[in-house]
């Protein structure tokens, strides 16, 4: 029985279905991946972000403080007047990045719980990706005898997978569904009680499918085994996300 | 989706129907923008840098800042002039839709000044001729934005003609051509106005000149020089 795993990943064109962040919004994202959630694989990413804005806004300031000083005949024609020009800019490019980021963290901790969902997509993304590499492997097993031995018990774990990884991707984006809700209409009083309305709903689902999940006894392979129990630790955690909501 | 400013970039360059396609829905223009935006600058810093390395390390910073400032200060006082003529005679696009084009061809401009970096500096390593070196940049300049702004005549078209009514008003055609022209004319006096690009090897360092004369003459002159005319 061979299955597409890809089938069970969520793409970007999913997700971008659902909620699709303007540029501040990803901006304030990767702020918030680095600073709130501490991912250090975004610090790069974050740092060539804020760069690229100081080097915009100076190309901004620059010539606008040129204009601004000659005009004020303050600037003789010398090294000192570039670097008291280039200083100016500077300053002002700082002081404007400053005044975007303290924006962009208020917007990080608004979105706070949909980076952490998101961070939760790239994870499952990731252990399909494992399981597809673990499938291909087991493929290539030329002992004929082992892969007969093998294959009911790997029928059972593609089985067990399967409904592991259905339910984390059905709970995922039914969970970005409502966090994107919120966030959308979050001034909205009444659309908050409706909206906690659903958010229980979705825990008590997720939590009965997750403790029948638990109770499977699996008799595959070590690492489908470990997928298994990745794949349903995934799926608690996202549990604890909703319940903290 | 979130893509990196060098996937729009390339997006741009190979898939440019696509691109147009996605700019004519609006989809994810801000951030077309600002990725174009950021692409540009590079590309045109780079090239600064190489032509201001004639007279030595603040020559380079300078017009390493000037040149991407040259352009996007054009671009800033022209594009209003654009936006509420072609409002006038009907266009329903947005203010981000016109920004997004002209950031695409000023991209294109970027990328093709990028290719001819190695030429120029090829010349400012191996000729010592001030005169030869700035008219070589001129003509540079000039060759790109006018590939630039041919790129963006062709899109305006494209997009105009996907509009409802289907077919393009005349005036409008008329409108982009003459301010096309204005765009030309006026980012080659903002040019001037913003020199020295390139250090005059007998002269010190400076952040600006007098303003005198204009563009124009200057390039018959600076023709003349090269010639032994003068």
């Amino acid at each position: 029985m061979s299955l597409d795993w890809e089938k069970l990943k969520i793409s970007p064109v999913e997700l971008d279905r659902i909620f699709e962040p303007d540029l501040i919004n990803n901006w304030a994202i990767t702020l918030g991946r680095v600073l709130l959630l501490n991912l250090e694989e975004y610090r790069l990413s974050l740092f060539w972000t804020e760069f690229s804005l100081l080097f915009l806004s100076l190309l901004f300031f620059f010539p606008v403080s040129l204009i601004v000083f000659r005009d004020l005949a303050l600037l003789n024609n010398n090294p000192g007047s570039f670097v008291v020009v280039l200083l100016s800019a500077l300053s002002l490019s700082l002081i404007g990045l400053g005044i975007l980021n303290c924006y962009l963290w208020q917007r990080a901790k608004k979105l706070k719980r949909l980076t952490k969902l998101w961070q939760k997509v790239m994870i499952h993304n990731k252990l399909l990706d494992d399981l597809q590499l673990l499938s291909e492997l087991d493929g290539l097993s030329t002992n004929l005898n082992l892969r007969i031995k093998n294959h009911q018990t790997h029928l059972q774990s593609i089985v067990e997978l399967k409904s592991v990884f259905d339910l984390t991707k059905n709970s995922l984006l039914r969970s970005i569904e409502l966090e994107a809700l919120i966030y959308n209409h979050q001034k909205n009083s009444d659309r908050n009680s409706f909206s906690c309305h659903n958010r229980y709903q979705l825990l008590t689902n997720l939590e009965n499918n997750l403790a029948n999940l638990s109770l499977l006894d699996s008799n595959s392979g070590k690492e489908y085994q470990d997928i298994l129990t990745e794949a349903v630790n995934l799926g608690l955690s996202i549990h604890q996300e909703i319940s903290k909501i | 989706m979130q893509l990196s400013s060098f996937d729009i970039l390339m997006q741009l360059l190979r898939n440019r129907h696509v691109f147009l396609a996605e700019i004519d829905k609006s989809k994810n223009i801000d951030q077309k923008i600002v990725s174009l935006l950021i692409c540009s600058s590079i590309f045109l810093a780079l090239y600064g840098g190489i032509i201001g390395s004639t007279h030595g390390g603040l020559q380079i910073i300078s017009s390493a800042l000037k040149l991407p400032a040259l352009y996007l200060l054009t671009l800033l006082i022209c594009l209003p002039t654009l936006f509420f003529m072609d409002i006038v005679l009907g266009s329903k696009k947005t203010f981000s839709q016109y920004l997004a084009l002209l950031m695409a061809s000023m991209t294109m401009i970027s990328v093709m000044l990028f290719g001819f970096a190695p030429v120029t500096l090829f010349f400012r390593l191996s000729i010592d001729d001030y005169w030869f070196f700035l008219l070589l940049n001129i003509s540079v300049l000039g060759f790109t934005g006018y590939v630039g702004i041919r790129f963006f005549y062709k899109s305006m078209i494209d997009l105009i003609s996907k509009d409802p009514e289907g077919k393009i008003a005349p005036n409008r055609l008329k409108l982009i051509r003459y301010w096309l022209f204005l765009y030309g004319f006026v980012g080659s006096q903002l040019g001037w106005t913003l020199r020295p690009f390139v250090g005059s090897p007998d002269e010190p360092f400076a952040l600006f000149r007098e303003i005198e004369s204009n563009f124009y003459i200057q390039v018959i002159y600076i023709i003349g020089k090269f010639l032994g005319l003068h």
